[in-house]
C-alpha cells in the first residue's frame, strides 16, 4: 500500500474507534431514571452534544479518508 | 422518604451510569494519548471534560446525597445496586479532582474547572477535606493550593482560578493545620500579586496568623513577582492590599511589627513603597520602635537611604527624631549624629545622612509639623530648665537661656538647611510651629539679653515661675501670616500679658513705682486687658491694645513701665 492508502487507513480506523467509544452510546443509559434533578437535563445535554461532536469529528475522518483516496485515485489515472 | 426518592431516580441506574461514565472517561484518555489528528482530539478532550467536569461530579452529588444515604439506610437489602460501582464519597471525589488537576495544569479551561468543581464539592461537603486528609495521609491542602496557585501567574491572571482559589483558602483555613496553612499563604501571596480577593483574603487572614506566619506571608507577598504593568490599577492592588492588611496587625502589635521588619528585605521594602497608604506604613514602624527603640528604626531607616522613604515611613523617622530630639540636638550640626538608645550609643547618621534625612523630612509637611512640635516641647523643656535652674542660685539668666536654646537653634538650623531650595525653605519657614518657635526663641533671646535693670526687674519680679514665661512666649495667635506680623503679635501679646499679670498682684505695684496710679485706670486698664484676651480677631486685638495704650498714656508711671516693657519686646 502507498502512503495515502496508510493515511486514508488510519483516518478510517480512528473514526471507527470513536464511534466504538462508548460515551457515545451514554445517553441511551441516561433516562429519565436516572435522575430528575434540575442539572439533569443540562448533563443529558452534554452527554448528547459529546455525542453528536464525536460523530461528527468521525464522519469527516471518513470524508477525509475517501478525499486521500480519491486524490490518489485521480492520480493514478491522470 | 421512600417513595420520593424511587420518584426521583432508580439508584441501580444511578451506578451503572456512573459505571459506565468512568469507563467511557478511561476509553478517551486512553484514545487521546495515541491520537494524533489535532481535530480529533479537540473533539475527544471535550467530551473527556464533559464527562468528568460535569456528568461525573453530577452523579457524584447524586450518589452521595443525603436523601439516598438516607434511603440506602432505611431500605439496606434493596438498593444497593449502586455500592458496586467505586464508592463515591466527596473526599475521594476530591481526591480525583485533585488527580485530574495534576494531569491538566497548564490547560486553563480544564484547570478551571476542575477547580471550580473541588471548590463547589468542598463548600458542600466541608467534612471531605478531613476525610481527604484521612484517606491519603498526605498534605492534602498542600497539593491542592498549590496545584491550583501554580495554574496562576502573574502573565496568566485566570480570575475564576484566584476565585476558586480564594474560597478554597477560606475553607483551608478552616480546616487546616498551621503547616498546611503554610501552601495556602504561598499561593495566596502568588495570587496577591494579580488578584485584588486574594490581598483581602490575606489581609483577613492577618489577624489569626502567628508572628511567624505573618513574617513569612509579607516575605512571600514581597519576594512573589511582581506582574506586567497593564493598564488597570488591578494588579498592583492585591499585594498593597495584603501588605496593608498585615502591616495594618503588625500595627497593633509591636512584637509582630518588630519581627516583620527585623528582616531587612521586608523592611527595606516597606518603607520605600510609596503604593502603601503611609499612616498605615508609620503605625507599623512606630510599633516596631516600641519593641526595638526609636534610635534603632532610625538608624535602620537612615541606612535605607532617606531619599528613598515614603512618607509614612519618613514620619516614622520624623517621630523618631522627635523623641530622642533631645539627644540628637547635642550632636545634630557634628559630623557624626548619635543618641542614645537601650542598649547604649547608637550612631544615627554622618553629617551627610542627616542632611539627607533632614532634605527628606522638610518635603513631607506632615513630618515638618512633627518636628515643629518636637522643637515647641524642647525649647519649653529648655526654657524651664533654664529659669528653674536660676531661680536659686547666682547665674546669669541670659547666659542660660541662651546656652540651653543653643541645641534647639542647632535643630532648627539643620531643618531650615535641609530645605531643598528657596521654596521649600519658605515652606518650612511658614510652617506655623517652626516659624511660632523659631519667633519665640528670637524673642526670649532678646528678652534674656536684656541689660535694662527696669527690664530685668520685670522679667524677675513679674514672671515667678517658669511656666509663667513660657505661656506668655509661646502665645503664638495662630494663623500666623507672616514673620513681621508674628513679630507684632508677640510683643502686643507679651505687653499685655506682662500687664495683666502686673494688675492681678498689687503687692508688686511699689516696686515698679505703680502706688500712685488712680484706680479708674487701674479699672480702665483691666477693662482693656481682658477685650484683649477675649478678641476673636486679629483686629479687635489690635484695637483693644490701641485703647490700652492710650489708657496707659494718662498715667505717667504706667507709661513708664509700658515703655520698659515695650523696650523689651521692640529691640
Amino acid at each position: 500500500m502507498t502512503t495515502s492508502d496508510d493515511r486514508a487507513a488510519d483516518l478510517e480506523s480512528l473514526a471507527a474507534r470513536i464511534e466504538r467509544l462508548s460515551v457515545v452510546s451514554l445517553p441511551e443509559f441516561a433516562g429519565a431514571d436516572t435522575w430528575s434533578m434540575p442539572i439533569a437535563d443540562h448533563c443529558r445535554h452534554r452527554l448528547r452534544f459529546s455525542r453528536e461532536r464525536l460523530l461528527a469529528v468521525a464522519a469527516d475522518l471518513r470524508r477525509r479518508a475517501l478525499t486521500v483516496r480519491t486524490t490518489r485515485s485521480m492520480g493514478a489515472i491522470r | 422518604m421512600t417513595d420520593r426518592c424511587s420518584m426521583w431516580f432508580s439508584p441501580t441506574a444511578v451506578g451503572d451510569l456512573f459505571r459506565r461514565s468512568h469507563s467511557a472517561a478511561d476509553e478517551l484518555r486512553q484514545l487521546l494519548r495515541g491520537c494524533t489528528d489535532a481535530q480529533a482530539s479537540s473533539a475527544l478532550r471535550a467530551a473527556l471534560a464533559d464527562l468528568e467536569f460535569e456528568i461525573l461530579p453530577a452523579l457524584d452529588r447524586l450518589c452521595t446525597s443525603t436523601a439516598l444515604t438516607e434511603w440506602n439506610r432505611t431500605m439496606p437489602g434493596e438498593n444497593r445496586g449502586h455500592r458496586r460501582s467505586p464508592p463515591m464519597t466527596p473526599a475521594r471525589r476530591a481526591a480525583e479532582l485533585l488527580s485530574i488537576l495534576d494531569e491538566l495544569s497548564g490547560d486553563d479551561t480544564a484547570a478551571t474547572t476542575a477547580a471550580s468543581s473541588l471548590t463547589r464539592l468542598i463548600e458542600r461537603h466541608p467534612t471531605a477535606a478531613r476525610q481527604l486528609i484521612n484517606l491519603d495521609n498526605s498534605r492534602y491542602w498542600d497539593r491542592l493550593i498549590t496545584r491550583i496557585g501554580h495554574s496562576i501567574t502573574p502573565a496568566r491572571p485566570n480570575r475564576s482560578l484566584i476565585d476558586s482559589l480564594v474560597r478554597l483558602a477560606a475553607a483551608a483555613i478552616d480546616a487546616s493545620s498551621d503547616e498546611d496553612s503554610r501552601a495556602v499563604i504561598s499561593s495566596l501571596a502568588l495570587s496577591a500579586t494579580v488578584s485584588p480577593q486574594a490581598g483581602a483574603v490575606i489581609a483577613d487572614l492577618a489577624l489569626a496568623m502567628s508572628d511567624e506566619s505573618l513574617t513569612r506571608t509579607i516575605k512571600e507577598v514581597i519576594d512573589a513577582p511582581r506582574p506586567q504593568p497593564t493598564l488597570g490599577p488591578t494588579p498592583a492592588a492585591g499585594r498593597r492590599i495584603a501588605l496593608e492588611g498585615i502591616l495594618t496587625v503588625a500595627a497593633g502589635r509591636p512584637s509582630t511589627a518588630a519581627a516583620i521588619l527585623s528582616d531587612l528585605e521586608v523592611f527595606n521594602a516597606v518603607v520605600t513603597d510609596r503604593a502603601l497608604d503611609a499612616d498605615t506604613v508609620t503605625e507599623a514602624l512606630l510599633a516596631a520602635m516600641g519593641e526595638l527603640s526609636p534610635p534603632v528604626v532610625l538608624a535602620d531607616l537612615v541606612a535605607v537611604g532617606p531619599t528613598d522613604l515614603s512618607d509614612g515611613a519618613a514620619r516614622a523617622a520624623a517621630t523618631a527624631v522627635a523623641s530622642s530630639i533631645d539627644a540628637l540636638s547635642r550632636t545634630i550640626d557634628a559630623p557624626l549624629v548619635r543618641t542614645t538608645g537601650p542598649d547604649g550609643p547608637v550612631d544615627i547618621a554622618d553629617a551627610d545622612a542627616m542632611g539627607e534625612l533632614m532634605s527628606r523630612l522638610m518635603d513631607d509637611e506632615q513630618s515638618l509639623v512633627i518636628l515643629g512640635v518636637a522643637v515647641g516641647g524642647m525649647r519649653e523643656q529648655r526654657l524651664e530648665r533654664a529659669i528653674s535652674g536660676t531661680a536659686h542660685m547666682s547665674l546669669d539668666l541670659a547666659e542660660v537661656i541662651a546656652a540651653q536654646l543653643a541645641d534647639v537653634e542647632a535643630v532648627i538650623n539643620a531643618m531650615t538647611a535641609g530645605a531643598a531650595d528657596a521654596d521649600a525653605a519658605d515652606q518650612a519657614r511658614r510652617a506655623s510651629m517652626l516659624s511660632g518657635s523659631r519667633s519665640a526663641i528670637l524673642l526670649l533671646g532678646q528678652l534674656a539679653l536684656l541689660a535694662a535693670p527696669g527690664a530685668r526687674l520685670v522679667i524677675g519680679g513679674v514672671t515667678t515661675t517658669a511656666r509663667e514665661l513660657i505661656d506668655l512666649v509661646i502665645a503664638v495667635p495662630d494663623p500666623v501670616p507672616t514673620r513681621e506680623t508674628l513679630t507684632d503679635q508677640l510683643a502686643m501679646s507679651l505687653r499685655v500679658g506682662l500687664l495683666s499679670v502686673i494688675i492681678a498682684r498689687p503687692s508688686l505695684w511699689p516696686s515698679l513705682g505703680l502706688s500712685t496710679v488712680a484706680a479708674h485706670i487701674w479699672d480702665e486698664v483691666a477693662d482693656h486687658v481682658r477685650r484683649f484676651n477675649m478678641a476673636a480677631t486679629d483686629r479687635d486685638r489690635a484695637r483693644s491694645h490701641a485703647d490700652l495704650m492710650v489708657v496707659i498714656g494718662d498715667s505717667l508711671e504706667l507709661s513708664t513701665v509700658a515703655n520698659s516693657i515695650r523696650a523689651l519686646a521692640d529691640r
